[in-house]
């Protein structure tokens, strides 16, 4: 490399949009092949650098009097200009010139034309012939001119498949890119193409000089902002106007997108995605995401973002391999791709992707719409969907089916949503998010479980502790939402049996008591059933190492909690198995809800002091139905009766048949609700102190 | 001694003890200033003894100049099974004659694959074996065998070798892949000379004029005036076959009416075979025959069968056998086998080709006595073959009333163009980066070695007791499986539980609907098969399982170092010397212009990255304190009972990376510390972290166990001796290599891809494997002096 070495910024090429990137890859790809197999390119910013023996004007005039376009044929599609109906400007122009330049392209052109007429084609290959045809193709055509017919297709052992780059097969619509491409080449260096306006032209394209006149042709995906209609441009309207050049090198760039037969070939891909950096499009991570943009896009594109001056041949290894890694296997969705980011699961080297969805916005026409630009870098709570990834991947498969219900379909589809937000960004209300999608998928499963059993879909796996750690630490419903789950009431809210790999029970099972009534009425019901099932003498209630506030209580029973909140919440931590749960008894300090709570919530404790409880189903029955005061007279009474020493107060209230504390009607069911949250033994202890006198005396504890 | 001489030698047997004379062309090939690359004879004309003995004699008895040019390899290229039992017996035959001692015969297929033959380079070797299994390899992803000695029989298979093709014409997509590496080994070159013969007995050379291929013109070799006068030749070449052609019958009477043929056409003491265009029909015509030829001599082959169950069968194919075999497509395949009475169904005409190819092959019969009976058919029951096809095959057949090969030779040979899809130049370059599959993806190169039947899974019937297998069951082996379309299995399974084993859940799942290529398992009281009939689909037909024994290893990870454990502990200095002088053995019986210094230098430099302190310690962790062997060292192998393991973070060190970039930091060129990198197969084109290795090491840094970042625990190496030389301490290492682009020079990936695009992967592999080669006899040497080469490897 002893010659002199040029870096040159190209201004006119650039992540977005998609074409302006492809051209970055174009010109790398045609000077390292045609005339500097040392070639380099880099992305400095926002910008292409290419390191090589050409200057500006070195690499201008290259391109308009020695680059030797690609050949670029696609005879498997109609409007090619392989038949009647075709324009065939592009094709004529280039089969009657005797350039040099366009040999390859002549020669590959008339093995187009030999295998239309070896299959007898008077219009494109009918779709079950297309395999065959493409295969006599690929068999005959020239290496050089191989890379165009990889990208734009592949067949596989279950028929043709599309990269998202390139339409069906090299066509959009009815714009079929080969020809364009033809016709282009011919406007830009054909014989008789006016070198002074094809040159300023270029320099447009390459560094973003000033554009001169354009000319009216179809873009299709590449340029949206390009693509015609309404707004484009002052001046223009029905076609699309571009630059010849900024055309002919997307396509030429596009080449390098060919899949390599390690990629090809890999059996072990099992949505079969084989196009590089190619994955399934999720409607999400990005502004206007919306449920349809799933199921009208085609799949995405990532595109890589490298920051030191690398070779072709390198970049070709990179392209034709173009894999994410996350846990060990190829990432398949816009989910996995994500996640592979946060793991660092690509080439080191790589500083960033840009992501690109097609969407169909008008009519027919697809668009390459950016999504956003996702850096490289480690994310730690990512790491954590590693132990239930395989279940996510069977959640996936089978949520996709035919007979998947919707709701599990949504379900599945949120949990996607919210993983891509958290690989985005680690932020405390993102990992609520997921848990909360996590739980409420598997609640939609619990409530399909034939679904669930056919898809032999098991219940989601324990989550690790770890996920409690990133969840927002400052807010009352997370704290309570927690101290619930730590008693382990996942078994209660769908048929899930956790003892220990979760399964599914029959949806019949009379342990659940979770509805769609709210927070408060589910507490209350969970309650109640705790106490049928210990009269019963069936099981004893969990209590939970979590305890809770008696601050954030009288919050709860107040009733200004966001209780939607704490709910979902519980759903989605109930996933984490309870021993994993922190041990917590906060101080007693601040609020502290009514008294009627402390008798109440007294009441649900089995030992007190040294002291058996007995159980008082009667006064959860009572409150459940509204009957609060007589509920606290028989509380008291009980507690009195099983020979606690009652401060003096409450003493006199045991006296009347029908005395007690007045507690409000609407507000009974809530206290009743708000004893199904753990407290911690210090905490219970200051309730204890403030219904029963704690220096035991002779005197008060007589009748 | 002459070649007619020799070949006489060669062919005595008890019947003949004065051996055969080589026909001429056979003299032509063995002596001939040059191989040709096409050999069109047909059938029974002795092919397989005109390549091999024609090798043979050239490696051995020919002129120097023709010795020396003649590949060291005979690679026998068969299209199907049965024809390599048969090569192999009279290979073996002809050399006992000869009493060649010193040339190995090495069989590769499906169930009985060698896995010695790639040891020794400088030896005469002869290997036979199927398509799929020599394909595959070719491929460098070959089949039944560690993906980390793919490149080492890669190697060995596209330098030295004379292939041979046979039976092209039923090859399929086999033959242009054959076509393609021989015209990409021209294009690209090789280390040593490697060429292709492609024998036929209908000339076919349109299938073989692939894209690279197509521009080399191909000398042809085919029968002379003074074979065809030849009298043996004349006799097999003008051997009569009298054809009768009976009308379809009604497809209820179909299958009796084809065995009362074969019944009344049958004479005890003769071989009569029965081809049928179905499984089902050849089941309910050996069924038939059963009750009109008791105490008679009946096999049944067909491909629905689990391998054992066939291979009990294949009796029928022996010279010797006597009675009636009763088979479908399964023998059109250049199997050698003669009948006097040949019964077949109606079939495309070249398959009717094939067929009368197995009657009076040698025209052993009198004229008159051999007969063919075709049965015509009725285009409801063409499948599976196309009813246009039948009707070109029925006008034929019209026209004669017997046929013999000359009678056949005047309908011209189809235009052939290559079968698809084609090999192509940058598939085989992506295919010599073995990177995907040592990160866990699976290839499948299958597309270009055979044109598979996607329509059919595989069954394994196993006692089940009606439970689902257990967790730990193993996946089920080749011989448990039987072959059954889809459309079959869907109606015989109907109720019965299939069991597959989904690997993402790493669990036993009940299949919920049949997928083509994929293994099933299923409880035998489910039924379907019996071991006489094959697959029946009957569910009275209650198999036994097929015990299989442990025949496979545990298959060697990623991590696994089984060459750095032997029997004594043996110092980093002594082994690089060892295989160093290894290496200047093979040099010496090699030749030839290899790059000797930097496989030289590969050699001395290659297990430099062991010195590495963790490495050390794992081999030296059982050693007692103040035991002899603490104070020596560093060390290349432990003795196998004291060393402990790598430890977590370091699950996937790679002490062979380790090695080239301290070469590197030594100043050293690329393609050395390519070879050396890729010695154990592990480190070659990529350099990756394994999936897991980040999550293990906690380091962003750490690529196959090596830390090449900058903070203070980095790794780094001392100076080290390596036989007489002592190396430069390297400090940092070279880490811009890991980075896309690179940094303080070009990435491993580009120098790689520049070596690539330098020497062609045919080269490369071929370096890649002399340095394995010597590493394992250089630690051979100090294990067991002495010892034999084969057997050996990493």
């Amino acid at each position: 490399m002893t010659e002199l070495r040029h870096t040159l910024r190209l201004d006119g090429c650039r992540p977005e949009p998609l074409a302006h990137y492809l051209k970055a890859l174009a010109i790398l790809r045609l000077v390292s092949e045609q005339v500097d197999p040392h070639a380099r390119g880099a992305w400095e910013g926002d910008t292409f650098v290419l390191a090589s023996s050409l200057d500006r004007e070195g690499l201008t005039r290259f391109l308009l009097d020695e680059w030797r376009p690609t050949p670029v044929i696609s005879p498997w599609n109609g409007g090619s200009g392989f038949y009647a109906k075709d324009n065939k400007t592009g094709p004529d122009a280039l089969t009657s010139s005797v350039s040099a330049r366009f040999e390859r392209y002549r020669a590959a052109l008339a093995l187009g034309r030999s295998a239309v007429e070896r299959f007898r084609l008077s219009e494109r290959p009918a779709p079950e012939l297309k395999p065959a045809f493409v295969s006599w193709l690929r068999a005959r055509l020239d290496d050089e001119a191989l890379p165009w017919l990889d990208a734009a297709l592949t067949i596989t052992s279950d028929g043709m498949r599309f990269p998202p780059l390139l339409g069906t097969g090299g066509n959009d619509g009815r714009l079929d890119f080969s020809n364009n491409f033809m016709q282009r080449v011919v406007e830009v260096v054909g014989e008789g193409s006016d070198r002074l306006r094809s040159g300023r032209l270029l320099a447009c394209a390459l560094f973003d000089d000033v554009v001169p006149q354009l000319t009216p042709a179809s873009v299709g995906q590449f340029f949206p902002a390009a693509a015609g209609g309404a707004n484009s441009g002052p001046g223009f309207s029905g076609n699309s106007v571009v630059n010849p050049w900024d055309f002919v090198l997307m396509i030429e760039g596009a080449l390098l997108f060919c899949a390599a037969s390690t990629r090809r070939l890999d059996a072990t891909g099992q949505d079969g995605m084989v196009f590089p950096f190619a994955v399934r499009a999720v409607g999400s991570g990005y502004a206007s995401a919306a449920d349809h943009d799933e199921e009208d896009s085609r799949d995405e594109l990532w595109l890589p973002l490298w920051r030191n001056p690398t070779s072709l041949p390198e970049l070709r290894l990179l392209f034709g391999e173009g894999r994410a890694k996350v846990g060990g296997r190829t990432a398949q969705n816009a989910v996995d791709f994500a996640r592979a980011l946060g793991e660092l699961g690509v080439d080191r080297g790589i500083s960033a992707f840009t992501r690109y969805g097609f969407h169909v916005r008008n009519g027919l026409a697809v668009q390459a719409v950016p999504l956003g630009r996702w850096r490289v870098r480690r994310n730690m709570h990512v790491d954590l969907l590693a132990p239930i990834d395989g279940w996510l991947q069977r959640v996936r498969r089978f949520s996709k089916d035919k007979g998947a219900p919707a709701s599990v379909a949504r379900a599945a589809r949120k949990v996607e949503r919210a993983i891509l937000a958290l690989c985005e960004r680690n932020d405390p209300t993102r990992v609520e998010q997921v848990l909360i999608a996590l739980g409420e998928l598997e609640q939609q499963l619990g409530a399909s479980l034939r679904f669930a059993r056919d898809a032999e879909i098991s219940p989601v796996p324990w989550l690790p502790s770890s996920w409690l750690e990133g969840l927002p630490d400052g807010d009352p419903e997370v704290r309570l939402a927690l101290a619930l789950a730590s008693r382990g009431l996942r078994g209660r809210l769908r048929p899930v049996g956790t003892h220990m790999r979760p399964t599914w029970l029959e949806a019949s099972e009379p342990s659940v008591t979770w509805t769609a009534g709210g927070l408060v009425r589910n507490l209350v019901a969970l309650t109640l059933r705790e106490d049928v099932e210990a009269a019963r003498g069936e099981r004893t209630a969990p209590r939970g190492l979590t305890g809770v506030s008696l601050d954030d209580l009288a919050s709860f029973v107040e009733g200004t909690l966001d209780e939607t909140r704490i709910e979902r919440l519980l759903h989605g931590l109930a996933l984490v198995a309870p021993a994993g749960f922190p041990r917590k008894d906060p101080p007693a300090t601040g609020r502290r809800p009514p008294p009627a709570y402390s008798l109440f919530a007294l009441l649900r404790q089995p030992v007190l002091e040294g002291v058996t409880v007995p159980r008082a189903p009667e006064v959860a029955r009572l409150l459940a139905a509204g009957r609060g005061t007589e509920a606290s007279a028989v509380a008291l009474r009980r507690l009195h009766a099983s020979g606690l020493p009652l401060r003096t107060a409450h003493r006199d209230r045991t006296a009347g048949a029908l005395a007690g504390w007045p507690v409000p009607s609407t507000s009974a069911a809530r206290l009743l609700a708000a004893t199904a949250f753990p407290l911690g033994p210090r905490t219970l202890e200051s309730l204890l102190h403030e219904i029963v006198l704690m220096d035991p005396n002779p005197q008060e504890t007589a009748p | 001694m002459d070649f007619a001489t020799f070949y006489a030698r060669a062919t005595r047997s008890p019947d003949r003890p004065e051996g055969c004379e080589p026909f001429p062309y056979q003299v032509a090939l063995a002596t001939g200033p040059e191989l040709p690359d096409l050999l069109t004879v047909p059938t029974g004309a002795g092919k397989t003894g005109a390549v091999c003995l024609g090798w043979l004699w050239r490696r051995r008895f020919g002129p120097p100049e023709v010795r020396r040019t003649t590949p060291r390899r005979l690679v026998l290229c068969l299209p199907v099974r049965s024809l390599v039992d048969q090569t192999e017996r009279s290979i073996r035959a002809w050399l006992d004659n000869l009493g060649i001692t010193d040339l190995e015969v090495h069989v590769l297929q499906g169930g009985a694959v060698s896995t010695t033959w790639d040891a020794t380079p400088e030896r005469d070797a002869i290997l036979v074996g199927t398509q799929d299994q020599l394909l595959s390899r070719a491929l460098m992803r070959g089949y039944a065998m560690s993906r980390f000695r793919w490149p080492v029989q890669f190697a060995q298979l596209h330098n030295d070798c004379l292939w041979v093709f046979d039976e092209v014409q039923l090859m399929g997509v086999g033959a242009s892949t054959s076509a393609q590496l021989e015209g990409l080994r021209r294009a690209m070159g090789t280390a040593r000379p490697t060429r292709s013969l492609w024998m036929t007995a209908t000339p076919a050379p349109g299938a073989l004029a692939t894209v690279d291929l197509a521009d080399h013109p191909l000398r042809e070799l085919t029968l002379s005036p003074a074979d065809l006068a030849h009298p043996v030749l004349r006799a097999r070449l003008g051997a009569r076959k009298m054809l009768s052609l009976v009308d379809a019958p009604r497809p209820a009477d179909r299958a009796g009416v084809i065995a009362r043929h074969v019944a009344e056409g049958h004479q005890p003491g003769t071989f009569t075979l029965v081809v049928l265009n179905q499984v089902d029909r050849a089941q309910q015509v050996f069924g038939e025959l059963s009750r009109l030829l008791p105490g008679e001599e009946l096999r049944l082959l067909h491909a629905r069968f689990r391998p054992l169950d066939r291979a009990r069968q294949e009796d029928a194919l022996a010279p010797h056998f006597r009675g009636v075999l009763v088979a479908t497509q399964v023998v059109e395949a250049g199997v050698d086998v003669s009948a006097r009475l040949l019964v077949t169904e109606l079939a495309p005409w070249s398959s009717l080709v094939q067929r009368f190819g197995r009657c009076n092959r040698y025209g052993e019969h009198a004229p008159g006595s051999a007969r063919v009976v075709v049965v015509d058919i009725t285009p409801e029951e063409a499948s599976p073959y196309d009813p246009t096809e039948l009707e070109t095959a029925r006008d034929r057949l019209g026209t004669l009333d017997e046929v013999g090969p000359e009678r056949l030779s005047v309908f011209p040979p189809p235009q052939e163009e290559p079968a698809l899809p084609v090999l192509r130049r940058r598939d085989l370059l992506d295919l010599f980066d073995t990177e995907p599959d040592l990160a866990g993806h699976h290839l499948d190169v299958s597309v270009w070695i055979r044109q598979t039947d996607d329509r059919d899974v595989q069954i394994a019937w196993r006692e089940l007791g009606g439970q689902p297998p257990p967790a730990n069951a193993p996946e089920p082996h080749a011989l448990e499986l039987c072959r059954v379309s889809i459309a079959r299995a869907a109606r015989w399974i109907d109720k019965a539980a299939l069991w597959t084993w989904d690997p993402l859940d790493g669990a036993w799942t009940r299949a919920r609907r049949l997928v083509p290529g994929h293994v099933y398992v299923v409880d035998v009281t489910a039924g379907g098969y019996r071991a006489d009939l094959g697959f029946t689909g009957n569910a009275k037909h209650v198999p036994a399982p097929v015990d299989v024994p442990d025949l496979m290893a545990a298959p060697q990870a990623d991590g696994d170092d089984p060459l750095s454990h032997v029997g004594s502990y043996v110092s980093l200095r002594d082994h690089a010397a060892d295989v160093e002088a290894a290496m200047r053995e093979l040099e010496s019986a090699l030749g030839g212009a290899e790059p000797w210094s930097h496989l030289r230098d590969a050699a001395l430099w290659h297990d430099l990255g062991k010195v590495h302190p963790v490495f050390q310690k794992m081999l030296t962790a059982g050693l007692p304190e103040g035991a002899l062997e603490r104070a020596g060292g560093p060390y290349a192998k432990s003795d196998r009972r004291r060393a402990g393991r790598m430890p977590r973070d370091r699950k996937h060190f790679r002490h062979e990376f380790l090695s080239a970039l301290g070469w590197l930091g030594n100043g050293g060129d690329d393609l050395t510390a390519f070879l050396i990198a890729a010695h154990h197969g592990k480190v070659r084109m990529r350099v990756r972290p394994r999936p897991d290795e980040r999550v293990l090491s906690g380091r962003d840094d750490q690529v196959l166990g090596v830390r090449v970042g900058l903070d203070d625990d980095r790794d780094h190496l001392p100076a080290v001796e390596l036989g007489d030389l002592v190396t430069r301490p390297v400090d940092p290492l070279p880490q811009g290599l890991l980075v896309l682009g690179g940094g303080d020079g070009p990435s491993w990936s580009e120098r790689t891809q520049a070596l690539l695009a330098q020497h062609g992967p045919f080269r490369l592999a071929w370096w890649e494997t002399l340095v394995r080669i010597a590493d394992w006899r250089g630690t051979v040497r100090r294990e067991h002096p002495g010892t034999d080469m084969e057997g050996i490897g990493d």
